[in-house]
């Protein structure tokens, strides 16, 4: 997918002013965050499910490799392969040789963010094999030649007179205008797909070393015709979806769809174990596992490890004051909002991607709602950090940040400096206490007024409380 | 695997070693790590998955129906198919393709009218039948295994899936489900399923039916 984080300015200022994507955010606003809200207030130990669900990813980070391992040598005990892929490119590639291998024309695809991320559907297009996107959205979308806006509700941005338009279009039919027409069309045009395809590519939301098993949570039943139904299901998973038993993937079960679409239960949660066996009617002949790294295995012990904790829920996006009013689109890239403001970096480079950890306003309820309790505005932080050693923030933003932290080692130049900026201050706001406009602070004051300091300054409280506490 | 793979394997875990300041775990710690997989130990369940008897029972009727599963009662399972006519409209020639168990098939089809097929779900199919291992009370979810005789496509191409769920099949948690499935070969699948398919990629609306089945009726004995 092209890269288009370094515009993220532009991006963002565009978003705001479409109307259409604004109408289309509203839906998710309305909808995600009360559901979620709802789901948990039925299941009183949610909190105390994160606690552990923490608890088992940190375990699993600190054994990963030996995880793999026991996950490859069950896969293999089912009858299954796994094929290890460091880069996007490895990966494709491996993709591709299973397909071609079989002599594969056509393949349909569950969805999964990995192939979004590894670039799957290019590769195999240039290569002359045909993915067929079954997700409703991500059909959507593949036809648009557009692509997801969020992790879990991929056409988020759209509203239904787009996808009225494309089917249209597509499908040379009449336009149909009501969201279960359309539904019951892309229900017929893919059944004929889903039958016809050579091979079947999904994701998975956890692998499972326990008994070799990779496990797809959906609620529309194309991942299931997608890996059942071809002679080959490939799934494509990242190294850290690790859930280390059955045991655990009920917690985790537990946590994901509460924490994602706000439902008690997803409606397909469904555990893959190798090929068809001895005696099945249905169900693939060949199970290929494609374990993509990309990255992830240089953030285990890094500033960044925590990040490795992440089902892939989107509650932190579904939660952001940032992400909700620009949409996923804006972030340039194939992880939006605050899980992706973290990886995106580590992915495609902070150079490409510096504007994104500091698209946030650090309200912290990203981290309030996150399932595994990863701190998403520290790693931000982190990596604002990372930006200004390695000078790829702006350089006014270096030089002011220098001027305040040589002010700060300075208290009496500091404090002269401020008892003048908030004389000046008060004097400019005039009656109202207000400030209109401020030179240096545009950005704010274009669009609403600044409040003038008044009462007394920290230090002066601070000096004030110590006092009183020496004398109780 | 090919070469290519094999060095990819060697650099991830050579990586993720490096990134934990250690070597490839111990014999003995891998023995632990093991054994603690062997014998999986429960993490926290909730009270709702602890349900029992007719509480669970009561449970996973809210729940299913809730999920837009439907829930019809029998007295016996001899009147299953009388109840399964109703689904099929007037003239329509299809087959009820049903899972080829006995229990199934050994009903009186005949008088009831009704032409069945034993074999894998196909493009077109308008009802299947099947067992489930199970009926989860926490979430009013099905429990279905793959096997000979029970094709995973007769769970998700039909319009209509309809599934016989015993109550005394009924359990509280997921965890019983597993311990459930841990007694039998680990089959290829697995199927939690919970109410018909769904999608709200439109606009956020929910709407029934997306690719699975836009019925799931749930017939209880």
């Amino acid at each position: 997918m092209q890269i288009n984080s370094p515009k993220f300015k532009d991006n963002a200022r565009i978003a705001l002013a479409d109307a259409n994507l604004q109408q289309a955010l509203g839906n998710l606003k309305a909808g995600f965050p009360g559901k979620r809200a709802a789901a948990i207030g039925r299941l009183p130990e949610f909190d105390a499910l994160r606690d552990q669900a923490q608890d088992i990813k940190n375990h699993v980070i600190e054994n990963l490799d030996f995880y793999l391992e026991t996950f490859e040598s069950k896969v293999q005990d089912n009858g299954g392969h796994v094929h290890w892929a460091s880069s996007s490119e490895d990966a494709c590639q491996t993709i591709l040789d299973i397909c071609q291998s079989v002599g594969a024309r056509t393949v349909t695809k569950g969805k999964s963010m990995v192939t979004e991320e590894i670039g799957l559907n290019d590769f195999l297009e240039k290569h002359s094999v045909t993915p067929v996107e079954t997700d409703l959205g991500e059909y959507i979308l593949q036809l648009r030649e557009d692509h997801p806006s969020h992790i879990i509700a991929p056409a988020i941005h759209l509203n239904l007179s787009d996808v009225s338009e494309i089917f249209a279009e597509k499908h040379g039919t009449e336009a149909k205008h009501q969201p279960e027409e359309l539904m019951q069309e892309a229900r017929d045009v893919l059944r004929d797909h889903f039958v016809a395809a050579d091979v079947g590519i999904t994701g998975a939301n956890f692998y499972v070393p326990e008994t070799g098993s990779t496990i797809i949570v959906t609620n529309e039943g194309n991942g299931d015709l997608t890996q059942t139904l071809p002679k080959v299901h490939i799934v494509v998973t990242s190294i850290e979806k690790c859930v280390p038993t059955l045991e655990d993937l009920s917690l985790f079960m537990r946590l994901l769809s509460r924490s994602a679409t706000g439902q008690e239960c997803t409606v397909y949660n469904t555990l893959s174990s190798g090929p068809r066996q001895p005696g099945d009617q249905d169900g693939p002949e060949q199970f290929h596992v494609v374990l993509v790294d990309n990255g992830r295995s240089s953030m285990v012990g890094d500033d960044l490890q925590d990040m490795l904790r992440c089902i892939r829920c989107s509650a932190c996006m579904n939660h952001c004051p940032v992400y909700s009013q620009i949409g996923g689109h804006a972030y340039g890239w194939v992880y939006p909002g605050p899980m992706g403001s973290v990886l995106t970096p580590k992915m495609i480079g902070i150079h490409d991607a510096g504007h994104l950890p500091n698209a946030s306003t650090f309200c912290g309820k990203c981290e309030s709602v996150c399932p595994v309790r990863i701190p998403l505005p520290k790693l931000m932080r982190s990596w604002r950090e990372t930006q200004h050693q390695q000078q790829a923030s702006p350089a006014i933003g270096r030089m002011a940040i220098g001027g305040w932290a040589w002010l700060a080692r300075h208290p009496r130049l500091y404090k002269l400096g401020s008892s003048i900026a908030i004389k000046a201050m008060s004097i400019m706001a005039g009656n109202k206490g207000r400030l209109k406009s401020l030179p240096v602070g545009r950005g704010w004051t274009l669009w609403r007024d600044l409040p003038a300091p008044q009462g007394s300054s920290f230090q002066q409280q601070w000096k004030q409380q110590q006092n009183k506490g020496d004398k109780s | 695997m090919s070469t290519s793979s094999q060095q990819n394997r060697h650099q991830i875990l050579s990586r993720i070693r490096q990134g934990l300041g250690r070597e490839a775990l111990s014999a003995a710690k891998q023995q632990q790590l093991q054994s603690a997989m062997t014998q999986p130990q429960r993490n926290l369940v909730p009270q709702r998955a602890q349900a029992q008897g007719q509480a669970a029972i009561d449970m996973f009727i809210a729940m299913a129906t809730e999920a837009a599963a439907e829930i019809t009662h029998l007295e016996s399972l001899e009147q299953l198919p009388e109840q399964l006519t109703s689904l099929i409209p007037e003239g329509d020639t299809r087959p009820l393709v049903i899972a080829s168990e006995t229990q199934l098939t050994n009903l009186d089809w005949q008088s009831a009218n009704i032409e069945t097929a034993q074999r894998v779900a196909q493009k077109g199919d308008l009802i299947s039948l099947t067992s489930c291992i199970a009926g989860v009370a926490e979430t009013g979810t099905l429990v279905l295994k793959s096997g000979p005789n029970s094709p995973t496509t007769l769970n998700l191409l039909p319009d209509i899936h309809c599934v016989l769920l015993r109550k005394e099949d009924v359990i509280g948690g997921y965890e019983d489900a597993w311990d459930l499935v841990r007694q039998a070969k680990l089959p290829r699948t697995v199927n939690f399923i919970t109410g018909p398919s769904r999608s709200a990629d439109i606009e956020q609306k929910l709407q029934m039916g997306a690719h699975g089945p836009k019925r799931l009726i749930i017939y209880m004995i």
